[in-house]
């Protein structure tokens, strides 16, 4: 992420107009032309449903992989409060996202991992559907990704027995894999142990 | 049926119907009170029922739109004059307005069933509405003969129709309508002339029903609750984000003395134009200049965004709030027709119906009422004859009233009927154990009244009799109590009896004291709260591991609040503990917390359902830089404690508290809400040889669970709050209970019962027959493996 600093978001204005044109008006290359054109002429051909939009999220040494359509934002780190009566391990709270007090997950926990000590641009991953909201505290997150469904690798047994339990297939990325959580399992693991 | 953006027709049929039958209801049972009215108040009926046809027709309901098309005919006589409405007619048109009513509330599928189903009664209704009722009933006269004649000349001034020769005695009323309806504020002052009851009734009554003046006409929309809620939490986060500007000015301001110190570090002493820092120095100027400005736009825009902000909180938050008179538009038609069934003669009155509430708490505070008002009817009013023999007027008055009074919102239902008997009262309170003779007799007034709200108590048939009071107070009590609030009685012998319920006016804001337990802030409701104090070490005794402290002439026990949440005890400052007493004269407690962070107000969010029912804690709030926190339920938290403490198991008193006290006799939990039985279930289980501890409900139970180790669970079904079988379904469901016996004992005995119980996981299911024949200590052996 970039550190905004006040000077980057409020330098003068007529600079960032001048950007802007640069921009806006700089000569496009005729293959980025070409491949516009070819983008634009795609739309039409539904092709989507091939690919999967994921979210793509570090806890310590793991990279995971979070159905976009599952993972709803990617929210500021905020404060968890501890909630009484309730043990259950992967609980690690409730933070407030969006004006909203929702119970925050400790799946470092839940799926064997080791978060960073301090992790340098940690993020609140926010998942499930509008009334099973939870938080996941993650170290990184890299962003969204499109991937080809049909280059989902099935997971090897070789990874940690509880995060395979939770993985659906493995997104290989520039030479990294990436373990693709199992939405629905996680969420009702989650709010099990709510109660 | 066609769509409407999403909305069937008949939705919006149903809507329209609702709330023209409400008012159809209310306008009725106001004419009636006061025929009189005529002229003016016969219009929004008419209004009324004349929408009603309308929307039926578009949706090709014809059963409807002939029965209200029949009603209209009968307001539109009545307005020209050509016919009076006599009581007879008010409870045709009262049913031709509950068949509709019953319309707007089936789904609709089922309209072709309902159709057929009422087919017969519809045409029933439309044909006494059509055949003519016999005028001068005697309802009528009566209310009428109070009323002085007034100046006719009077009459046109303001009367929307031309006074009808045709009927002499509405007209004979116009001046009053003109008195109301020109100044419907100053009908608090009484007019000179002599009033009579009736009449000051109706100027009462309009203080809640009168129509806006034109101009501040408001117009109501139905908003789902929900979206209320979410409204509520994005106006606080538009606050909360609101203040980041704070941030970034102050960020701009730094950057602002990072170029002075740029300026004074270049120079200013020369002055020469071939100076090379010359240039560098007007940019350091220029740039100034720029910040400044800047730092002045944000500061204005940070006034103006809180100032919006702020008050769209606010807004939303008073979108919250109804008029009182908005929650009980069943009461003057219950009272009426409860009234009428019994013989007796009410005037009911409705007294600050303009009264803020909030929605939640006006919504349940419909049951409570209905249930005291019921009961004011059928118990507190006495008949006419009685009435005239004890030389009070025959018609009772019945007083429903609204208002705010020191931060809290009063609600009281005032008769002038018989009033309690306290000797009668007495004398059971002694039949039933309460209390000995001796003390009995020291009882009075409100101590005394108490009793009336003790569950198995006010259930008695007996003291329905002796007192005519007390069927199921304790329901209402518990209701009140469950939104914060409290109820009183005060009656005098022979002059009436006052119900008195005290509510909070929200349970949207609720003024806390913040707390520290293990690194975490909760939110302790400051009206649940006698005193936050420090107590230094010195000041503490320790008595049979219980630590407490000398208070206001009391010993008061102290907890430590970390281990009654569940969360590990901290060292706070071993000098001085940081102790908030609740709890009232009957009982006080000091909790022990880390320490004090201050006070605030709170917005209350509900809890997220998923949680489930948690122990000691009532809801979630947002602190002012948009942490969470839990607000806790005190009167929960003051169960647990009693709980504990009232059969000396309180653990967690003080520092060196000992773990091991599970090896010894097995532990019982009774949940069971009447006392009796709970008693008689005590008692055989002590004689046992077991460790018995009770709870009063569910709830209640639940959270002794938490709190205790037990071997064996004995319950009832029938239980406020949470019954029987959620109860045995929730423990089911969690890990730590799953394997817990449970033995159901109830008084329902079919075998879909048992069936029930067993399904939710009881390990037994017993009638209370069994205590008798001796099935239930077999059972509790057996399954506790403990020998005869």
């Amino acid at each position: 992420m970039i550190e905004h600093s006040p000077l980057n978001n409020n330098g003068d204005a007529a600079d960032s107009r001048l950007a802007m044109d640069r921009l806006l008006n700089r000569p496009i290359s005729s293959e980025t032309f070409d491949e516009n054109t070819r983008l634009v002429g795609q739309r039409h051909e539904e092709v989507e449903s091939d690919e999967l939009t994921v979210l793509i999220a570090r806890i310590g040494d793991e990279w995971l992989g979070f159905d976009a359509l599952f993972a709803y934002r990617v929210h500021e780190p905020a404060i968890i409060r501890r909630v009484p009566h309730r043990n259950a391990e992967h609980l690690a709270g409730v933070a407030a996202v969006d004006g909203e007090i929702v119970p925050a997950a400790r799946l470092d926990l839940l799926l064997d991992l080791v978060r960073d000590a301090s992790p340098t641009e940690p993020r609140f991953v926010v998942v499930g559907p509008p009334d099973r909201r939870w938080v996941i505290p993650v170290d990184e997150v890299e962003g969204m990704i499109q991937v080809p469904r049909a280059t989902i690798i099935d997971p090897p047994t070789t990874v940690s027995a509880s995060l395979h339990r939770h993985t659906i297939g493995l997104i290989s990325r520039d030479g990294r894999l990436a373990a693709l959580l199992d939405s629905d399992r996680l969420l009702n693991l989650l709010d099990g142990g709510l109660r | 049926m066609s769509d409407l953006g999403g909305f069937s027709m008949f939705d919006l049929f149903r809507e329209e119907a609702e709330t023209h039958c409400a008012s159809l209801e209310s306008g009725l049972l106001k004419l009636e009170a006061n025929p009189t009215d005529g002229g003016v108040a016969i219009e929004p009926l008419m209004r009324a029922a004349h929408s009603v046809k309308g929307a039926a027709r578009i949706i090709g309901l014809d059963i409807a739109v002939g029965l209200a098309h029949a009603m209209e005919d009968i307001f539109v006589a009545v307005q020209d004059g050509k016919e009076i409405l006599v009581s007879e007619r008010v409870d045709q048109l009262l049913a031709g307005t509950d068949l509709l009513r019953s319309l707007s509330e089936i789904d609709e599928k089922a309209i072709e069933g309902w159709s057929a189903e009422h087919a017969s009664k519809i045409a029933e209704t439309i044909t006494a509405l059509e055949n003519s009722v016999a005028a001068g009933d005697a309802g009528i006269t009566e209310a009428l003969e109070p009323v002085p004649g007034p100046a006719p000349d009077q009459a046109p001034a303001l009367a929307s129709e031309p006074a009808p020769e045709l009927a002499p005695e509405p007209s004979a009323s116009y001046p009053k309508v003109t008195i109301e309806g020109a100044a419907p504020s100053s009908k608090t002052e009484s007019p000179g002339r002599p009033a009579t009851l009736v009449a000051s009734a109706a100027s009462a009554d309009l203080e809640s029903e009168a129509p806006p003046a034109q101009g501040e006409e408001t117009r109501t929309v139905r908003v789902d609750s929900s979206r209320l809620e979410r409204m509520m939490q994005l106006a606080g986060e538009v606050m909360i984000t609101s203040r980041r500007f704070q941030g970034i000015r102050e960020q701009a301001a730094k950057f602002d003395q990072r170029l002075e110190g740029m300026e004074s570090g270049v120079g200013s002493t020369l002055r020469d134009d071939r100076d090379p820092l010359r240039e560098l120095r007007r940019e350091i100027d220029e740039g100034r200049l720029a910040v400044t400005g800047l730092i002045d736009d944000l500061d204005g825009l940070l006034r103006r965004t809180e100032e919006i902000s702020a008050d769209l909180y606010g807004q939303v938050l008073g979108s919250r709030m109804r008029p009182f008179e908005d929650g009980g538009h069943g009461f003057p038609r219950m009272i009426r027709d409860l009234a009428k069934k019994l013989g007796k003669k009410v005037r009911f009155e409705v007294q600050g119906g303009r009264t803020r509430v909030d929605r939640e708490i006006l919504a349940s505070l419909e049951a409570p009422l209905t249930h005291v008002l019921r009961n004011a009817v059928d118990h507190g009013i006495e008949l006419p004859e009685v009435r005239r023999a004890t030389g009070k007027p025959e018609t009772a008055t019945l007083v429903l009233e609204a208002r705010h009074h020191a931060g809290m919102l009063l609600v009281r239902v005032r008769e002038d009927g018989g009033g309690i008997d306290p000797e009668a009262l007495r004398r059971k309170v002694v039949e039933r154990g309460f209390v000995d003779a001796t003390v009995a007799g020291r009882l009075e007034g409100p101590e005394l009244h108490d009793f009336l709200f003790l569950p198995g108590f006010s259930t008695a048939a007996a003291i329905t009799e002796v007192s005519g009071r007390g069927v199921g107070l304790d329901v209402v009590q518990s209701m009140v109590h469950e939104v914060g609030g409290a109820v009183r009685v005060e009656s005098t012998l022979g002059v009436g009896t006052t119900f008195e319920l005290q509510l909070p006016v929200t349970r949207s804001v609720v003024r806390a004291a913040l707390v520290e337990v293990d690194g975490e802030p909760f939110g302790l409701p400051l009206a649940r709260l006698s005193r936050v104090t420090r107590v230094p070490s010195s000041e503490i005794t320790t008595v049979e591991g219980r630590r407490q402290f000398q208070h206001e002439g009391g010993m008061i026990g102290l907890i430590r609040f970390a281990s009654l949440l569940g969360l590990p005890e901290t060292d706070g400052d071993p000098d001085v503990e940081s102790v908030v007493v609740v709890g009232d004269s009957t009982g006080r407690c000091g909790l022990v917390v880390d320490r004090f962070l201050g006070e605030q107000d709170l917005v209350v969010r509900r809890l997220d359902p998923r949680f489930g029912k948690m122990p000691h804690v009532g809801a979630a709030a947002m602190l002012e830089d948009g942490s969470p926190l839990f607000i806790l339920d005190v009167e929960d938290v003051l169960k647990s404690i009693r709980q504990l403490l009232g059969d000396g198991k309180l653990r967690g008193t003080g520092r060196e508290r000992t773990s091991n006290e599970m090896a010894r006799a097995k532990r019982v939990l009774v949940v069971e809400d009447s006392i009796t039985v709970r008693e008689v279930e005590r008692q055989i289980l002590s004689q046992m040889g077991l460790e018995v501890e009770t709870a009063v409900d569910g709830v209640d139970g639940w959270n002794a669970l938490q709190a205790g180790q037990y071997d064996l669970v004995v319950t009832d079904i029938d239980m406020p709050r949470m019954n029987g079988i959620e109860l045995v379904t929730t423990l089911r469901a969690d890990d730590r209970f799953k394997t817990i016996p449970v033995v159901v004992v109830s008084y329902k005995d079919r075998e879909a019962d048992r069936l029930a119980g067993m399904q939710a996981g009881a390990d037994a299911y017993l009638t209370k027959g069994s205590f008798r024949e001796g099935t239930f200590v077999t059972t509790v052996r057996d399954i506790l493996g403990i020998d005869a």
